[in-house]
C-alpha cells in the first residue's frame, strides 16, 4: 500500500477531515505526528469540534489549535456564534503573522465586533468574507494589494471608508455588500471589478467599473424613505453607462422607480433615448432579471430600452410584484421591439 | 457632497491587460517560491487557482453569480432574506477548474496551436505497458499532460511511468464522464457512485490524480478518503494507509498528553 504520502496529499486529506479527526491522526506514526500542525487551512465550523467544546470552551479550542499550529495559515474559516471581541483580536494577530490569504468569519447575528486593525495590514489577503462587523480602516491603511474578493454582510462602514477601500484594492474583482449601514452614497471605482452585488438601503450609486460582468443591485426600503435630491437620476444613467461589458444584470426592489420618483420636465418615455443614445451600454448583455416588477411606466420604459438596445440578449425575467392586471402587462411587453432575435421575455 | 465625475464611459478594454495578468501570476509564483520566510508555495490551494483562472481575459471561468430569493410572497419584505453565501455549508469556494466540456475544448484549442500541430488523439502508456487511446480534450483534464502537449513533447503517446494500468483506466473513465458534461446534480451523483465503486483503489487513484494534476478528481478522492477514515479507529486507519506504527510507547504517551484537550 502507500507507505509515505507527499505533503500536498497529506495536507489535502487533513483539510478534508473534521478538525477533531485531523488532530487524532497525530497518533498514527512519526510522519503523521506533526502533520496536522502544518495544515495550511483551518476550518472551525461548529459541528467539527469535539462535542465537549461548545460555547465558552470553543474559544479555548481555537486558542489551543492556533498555539500548537506551526507554519503558514492560508485559509481560516470560522463559523460560530460564541466568540467575543477580545478573542477575535487575538486570533487576527496570529493570522496576520502567518500569511493569511483567505479569511471567512461568520459569527452569527447577535454580536457585532470591530474588525481589528491588524487585519488591515495583512498584505497577502486575497479573499475576505466578514459579517456583523464594524469596518473602520486605520489612517495608515494603504489598501490590500492582492485582494480579489470582498464580501461584507451586515457591516457598518462610512461612505469615505468604502470608497477608499475599493479604490485602494487594485485587483478587486468580486465585491458583495449586503445589509450595510452607515453609507448611503456608494462610490465604487474599481478598474478590474467583475462581479458586484449590492443589497441594502442607499440613496445614490456611482460606478466606475468598466469591466463589470455581473451586477446584482437591490434597493431596500420603501418609497418616500429616500431623499432624492435630483442628483440621483443623472447618476443612474452614469451607472448604467459605465458598465459596457455587462452580461448579467439583476435588479431587485425598486431601484429603477427611485430614479423617476421626482420626475422633472423630461417625460419618462424620452428619458433613456435622450441620455443614452450616444453610448451603447448593453452590447454584451445576455441575462436580465428584474424582481418586484410593478406596472409603473418607469419599469416599462426601462424594459423597452433594454430590449431595443441589447443585441445579445438571451433572457429577460420579470418577477411581478403581485400586480392585478397581468394580461395588460403582457400585452404591453409583447409590443416592444427587440434588438436580439433570441431574446426570451419571461413574466412570472 | 462633491461628486467626482470621471470619464468612465466606454471602458475601452485594452487587451494588453492579458500580458500584465500573466506577469502578475508569474510574479506571484516566483514570490511564493523564493519567499525568504520559506513559506510553502501556495500552488495547490484552489483559491489561488481560481484567482489565476479569473484573471485570464480569454478564460471562460464561471463567476459566482449572486442568487436572489425567488419565492418569497412579498418581494419587498427583506427581513428574512440572507445571502446564500452565509450558509456555512456553502462556504467552500466555487472550484472554477470544473469547467464544462465546451469550455475546456475552447480553452484547449487556442493554446495548443503553437509550434507543433497537436495530435487529436493521444495514447497514454501506463507503467506496466497498458495503452489507452483518448481524445485530446479528455487527456487535457490532466494539467501535466496538457503542459506536455503544449510544450510540443508529445507526438502521439504519453508515457506515464508513475501510474499503473488498472488505475489509469479508472482515471480515464472519470475524465471521459467529465468531458461529457451535464447538470451539476447529475455529475455529483455520478461522482458519488464512482467513489463507491472504486473504494478499493481510492488511494492509488488519488495519488495518480495528484501526479497527473487533475484537480477535480484529486479533490474528490481526498474528500472520499477523509470520509472513509473519519470514523475509523487509529489501528484501522493505519491498516488503511499501510502505515507502520513506529511510535514508542513513550512517544504515544507524550502525544496523548499534549493532545488530551481534544478528547476531554
Amino acid at each position: 500500500m502507500i507507505s509515505s504520502l507527499p505533503k500536498d496529499i497529506l495536507d489535502k486529506i487533513l483539510i478534508s477531515l473534521p478538525l477533531k479527526d485531523a488532530i487524532r491522526t497525530s497518533f498514527l506514526s512519526r510522519t503523521w505526528r506533526h502533520a496536522w500542525a502544518s495544515m495550511p487551512e483551518l476550518l472551525f465550523i461548529d459541528d467539527s469540534i469535539p462535542s465537549t467544546y461548545l460555547n465558552a470552551n470553543f474559544l479555548l479550542f481555537v486558542d489551543r489549535v492556533l498555539l500548537l499550529h506551526k507554519g503558514p495559515i492560508l485559509k481560516f474559516h470560522l463559523v460560530s456564534s460564541c466568540c467575543c471581541q477580545v478573542a477575535i483580536d487575538r486570533w487576527m494577530l496570529v493570522l496576520s503573522r502567518n500569511g493569511i490569504q483567505e479569511l471567512v468569519l461568520d459569527l452569527g447575528h447577535d454580536e457585532w465586533y470591530k474588525v481589528p486593525s491588524t487585519l488591515f495590514f495583512c498584505q497577502e489577503l486575497i479573499n475576505v468574507e466578514l459579517s456583523n462587523c464594524i469596518f473602520e480602516p486605520p489612517q495608515m491603511f494603504k489598501g490590500f494589494s492582492l485582494l480579489s474578493t470582498l464580501k461584507l454582510s451586515r457591516t457598518t462602514l462610512t461612505d469615505n471608508g468604502l470608497e477608499n477601500l475599493v479604490s485602494s484594492c487594485p485587483l478587486l474583482e468580486n465585491l458583495w455588500l449586503t445589509d450595510f449601514n452607515g453609507c448611503t452614497h456608494l462610490k465604487i471605482h474599481a478598474p478590474k471589478l467583475k462581479v458586484l452585488m449590492i443589497f441594502g438601503f442607499f440613496e445614490d450609486l456611482h460606478l466606475g467599473t468598466p469591466k463589470l460582468v455581473v451586477a446584482s443591485i437591490g434597493l431596500d426600503g420603501k418609497a418616500g424613505q429616500h431623499d432624492v435630491a435630483g442628483g440621483t437620476k443623472s447618476n443612474l444613467i452614469q451607472a448604467f453607462g459605465s458598465i459596457p461589458a455587462i452580461e448579467e444584470l439583476q435588479i431587485f426592489g425598486y431601484f429603477i422607480e427611485l430614479a423617476f420618483e421626482e420626475t422633472p420636465m423630461v417625460p419618462v418615455g424620452k428619458f433613456w433615448q435622450l441620455n443614452m443614445d450616444k453610448r451603447f451600454p448593453f452590447k454584451h448583455l445576455q441575462n436580465v432579471c428584474l424582481s418586484s416588477f410593478s406596472d409603473l411606466e418607469a419599469n416599462f420604459e426601462f424594459v423597452k430600452f433594454v430590449l431595443s438596445t441589447a443585441p445579445m440578449l438571451k433572457k429577460m425575467t420579470l418577477r411581478s410584484d403581485g400586480c392585478p392586471d397581468e394580461s395588460k402587462v403582457l400585452r404591453k411587453l409583447l409590443q416592444f421591439p427587440r434588438a436580439s432575435k433570441q431574446a426570451e421575455v419571461i413574466y412570472i | 457632497m462633491r461628486w467626482r465625475h470621471r470619464a468612465c464611459g466606454g471602458g475601452g478594454g485594452s487587451s494588453t491587460d492579458a500580458g500584465a495578468d500573466q506577469c502578475w501570476a508569474l510574479g506571484m509564483l516566483l514570490r511564493a517560491l523564493f519567499d525568504s520566510k520559506r513559506r510553502k508555495a501556495p500552488m495547490v490551494s484552489a483559491s489561488i487557482r481560481e484567482t489565476v483562472a479569473v484573471r485570464r481575459p480569454d478564460s471562460e471561468a464561471k463567476y459566482e453569480v449572486p442568487v436572489w430569493p425567488s419565492s418569497s410572497p412579498n418581494h419587498r419584505d427583506f427581513a428574512n432574506w440572507r445571502p446564500i453565501w452565509t450558509d456555512p455549508s456553502r462556504l467552500e469556494l466555487k472550484n472554477s477548474s470544473t469547467m464544462s466540456s465546451e469550455e475546456s475544448a475552447i480553452e484547449a484549442a487556442p493554446e495548443t496551436s503553437k509550434k507543433v500541430e497537436p495530435p487529436k488523439v493521444v495514447v497514454l502508456q501506463s507503467y506496466d505497458g497498458e495503452e489507452f487511446e483518448v481524445d485530446l480534450v479528455v487527456a487535457s483534464q490532466s494539467e501535466t499532460i496538457k503542459n506536455m502537449i503544449e510544450d510540443g513533447c508529445v507526438e502521439r503517446s504519453v508515457p506515464l511511468p508513475n501510474v499503473e494500468g488498472p488505475v489509469l483506466s479508472k482515471v480515464v473513465r472519470y475524465w471521459k464522464r467529465r468531458v461529457e458534461g451535464g447538470k451539476e446534480e447529475e455529475l455529483k451523483q455520478w461522482d458519488k457512485e464512482f467513489v463507491e465503486a472504486e473504494k478499493q483503489q481510492l488511494l492509488e487513484i488519488m495519488v495518480a490524480a495528484h501526479y497527473l494534476n487533475s484537480q477535480p478528481l484529486f479533490d474528490l478522492c481526498c474528500q472520499a478518503v477523509a470520509d472513509t477514515i473519519s470514523n475509523m479507529t487509529v489501528e484501522d486507519v493505519r491498516e488503511y494507509f499501510g502505515i507502520e506504527n513506529d511510535l514508542t510507547p513513550e512517544e504515544e504517551r507524550r502525544i496523548r498528553d499534549v493532545n488530551r484537550w481534544v478528547f476531554d
